[in-house]
């Protein structure tokens, strides 16, 4: 697999904290039914896998 | 030069707009934009909607979406600098397309306007450092108090962006990549910090069930919402300047949709985690400054960071006001919706110095206007988001017409949600999701003009004002008003698409056409006018 650029280690570490932060909003919230933060810690999950594919894709294509 | 029944082939310009913006300066040019706009309306949102303030932007931010998968799917199809006013142009003929591009000329002038205002108010703050009291410097005129320190630093600021935009494109596309990037990372610590470290969700929850607004104020607050989100038309402004551009603008916008909705809100999801709803309310000139210094840890730097970053983001997005208001001018003198005078490009800049140095003179105007009211910031918002909503409405109906009566353009991206149907011996791809778009969008509108007392009475006048002066400059040229000038489409497109060096999508066209112009001879029919 091709070298991440240092672009793309930003982009990475970028969607890890987002997936990261999204689990903990949603455990926060669920146990209050406090659904609107549920579905702002669900968006930054799914922005974050979305970020992590985006990558793969580019080293793919590169390969 | 043109009368009722020649059909006129749009021009290629002298002096075209050069393509020099490439993905992150794309991104960047719509970044700056949205980014900045959250600084302003947060605030302002979460002083209406109160405990309900992010179902208040995510109402609004769901319809953004909408609007987002809208023009990804036109700029790609159509990258030529004019966005929704050109969209509505294809679609729905000159009087729309000079309508829609009325509305957003309105938000554009506002744009430098207002977040000129803005970025010197964050200037304001780091004055008192250097022993200089900001208040001091009150002109009074009668009951008016003008703060003369702060217009006069509004207009230097203007000054220079119409300077750097008259210098060129790459210039002012570095200038907005440097400055964004640093202000998506502040950003970006302010949210991980914030939810880390300071976020109570017990508090939110409270907040929703003690102090949920009435139906006024929440749909004042949610219609406010919508000012967060002008950032896609930037993109669509600088889509004739993009490389390859039915390429990179699906990959700009889609990204930005995502990162707009996301900071939007998880801003105000954060802020009513964190302090009361009144605190801002308090604080509605530097919200973001507000809800940073109570953040443990950054807290103690909070205050001059913020106040850096919202003064150069502010100035950023006025930049993108200054850029898409004179594109705009340039898309719709080329198509003599307005007096050509105005798509001169300069031979030295290869820039539209007239419209730059016009158009921004108008944003100094409605500056110097709204000093003149209790609350500038707020009577700037109510026009911004009459303009922003009316151009939106027309473009989802532009997109719809367009489906049907310009099926054979590529479209390098659709939005989601379409239905199979057929249409004149052609299967159409129906697309569902800009109806909830229209309905979500005309929703919004509905709620402006029922809440917003300035942008109700002046955004209609601004038209209105626009109205006459088509009315005016189509007569004396004999031209007409209510119909449209006739154009070849096809050969235009083609020759957007062969310039945007699409070739791929220039022969995918050129073979659509070339099958329906068959279709046409073996039934005995001739080709349909455009």
């Amino acid at each position: 697999m091709d070298k991440l650029s240092l672009k793309n280690k930003i982009i990475s570490v970028n969607s890890l904290l987002f997936i990261i932060i999204g689990i903990i909003i949603i455990i926060r919230s669920i146990n209050l039914h406090a659904w609107l933060p549920v579905i702002v810690g669900i968006s930054f999950m799914g922005y974050g896998i979305y970020r992590t594919f985006y990558v793969l894709k580019y080293l793919r294509g590169r390969q | 030069m043109n009368d009722n029944t020649d059909i006129v082939t749009p021009s290629q310009p002298t002096h075209e707009l050069r393509r020099d913006i490439s993905v992150w300066g794309s991104y960047m040019w719509g970044y700056a934009d949205v980014g900045a706009d959250i600084y302003a309306a947060l605030g302002l949102v979460i002083a209406a909607a109160q405990g309900a303030a992010s179902l208040a932007f995510a109402a609004a931010g769901i319809v953004y979406i909408m609007i987002g998968f809208a023009y990804t799917e036109l700029a790609s199809a159509y990258p030529i600098a004019g966005g929704g006013q050109y969209f509505a142009l294809r679609g729905l003929g000159d009087f729309w397309g000079f309508v829609t591009g009325t509305a957003l000329l309105l938000d554009y002038t506002i744009d430098i306007a207002l977040f000129s205002v803005a970025s010197a108010g964050y200037v304001n703050f780091f004055l008192p450092y250097f022993g200089i009291d900001p208040t001091h410097f009150i002109l009074t005129l009668g009951s008016l108090k003008i703060n003369y320190l702060w217009l006069t630093e509004s207009l230097i600021f203007i000054f220079f962006l119409i300077w750097l935009n008259i210098i060129g494109i790459k210039e002012s596309s570095l200038f907005n990549e440097v400055i964004g990037a640093f202000d998506i990372f502040i950003e970006s610590s302010v949210i991980v910090f914030g939810f880390l470290f300071a976020w109570k969700p017990e508090f939110l929850v409270q907040q929703w069930q003690m102090s949920f607004p009435t139906l006024h104020n929440f749909m004042y607050g949610s219609s406010l919402g919508i000012i967060s989100f002008v950032g896609l038309e930037s993109i669509s402004q600088a889509a004739q300047e993009t490389k390859r551009p039915a390429t990179i603008i699906p990959r700009t916008s889609v990204t930005l949709i995502f990162t707009v909705f996301i900071f939007a809100t998880a801003f105000s999801s954060l802020s009513l985690g964190v302090l009361p709803w009144q605190t801002f309310a308090e604080h509605i000139g530097d919200p973001i400054a507000t809800l940073a210094h109570a953040i443990p840890y950054i807290g103690l730097i909070a205050g001059p960071v913020t106040a850096l970053l919202g003064a150069t983001i502010l100035l950023i997005s006025a930049n993108s006001g200054v850029m898409s208001a004179s594109r705009l001018t340039y898309s719709m003198s080329e198509f003599d919706l307005i007096t050509r005078w105005f798509n001169k490009v300069n031979p030295k800049y290869k820039t539209p110095v007239r419209t730059i140095v016009v158009f921004s003179g108008i944003g100094i105007i409605e500056m110097l206007l709204s000093f003149m009211t209790p609350q500038a910031m707020d009577t700037l918002g109510n026009m911004y988001a009459f303009g922003a909503t009316l151009g939106y409405l027309i473009v989802f109906i532009a997109l719809i017409r367009l489906r049907f009566s310009d099926p054979y353009t590529p479209r390098p991206y659709k939005m989601p949600l379409n239905i199979k149907m057929r249409y004149k011996d052609r299967t159409i791809d129906f697309p569902v999701l800009a109806i909830f778009g229209f309905l979500g969008v005309g929703t919004i509108l509905f709620e402006v003009i029922l809440t917003h007392k300035i942008g109700r009475i002046a955004g209609p006048i601004w038209v209105l004002l626009g109205l006459l002066y088509f009315i005016y400059f189509r007569k004396k040229n004999n031209m007409p008003v209510t119909k449209s000038i006739k154009r070849n489409w096809e050969a235009h497109q083609m020759d957007v698409l062969t310039s945007a060096e699409e070739f791929d999508l220039a022969e995918e066209y050129r073979l659509a056409l070339k099958e329906r112009d068959e279709k046409l001879k073996r039934n005995g029919q001739t080709k349909p006018e455009k």
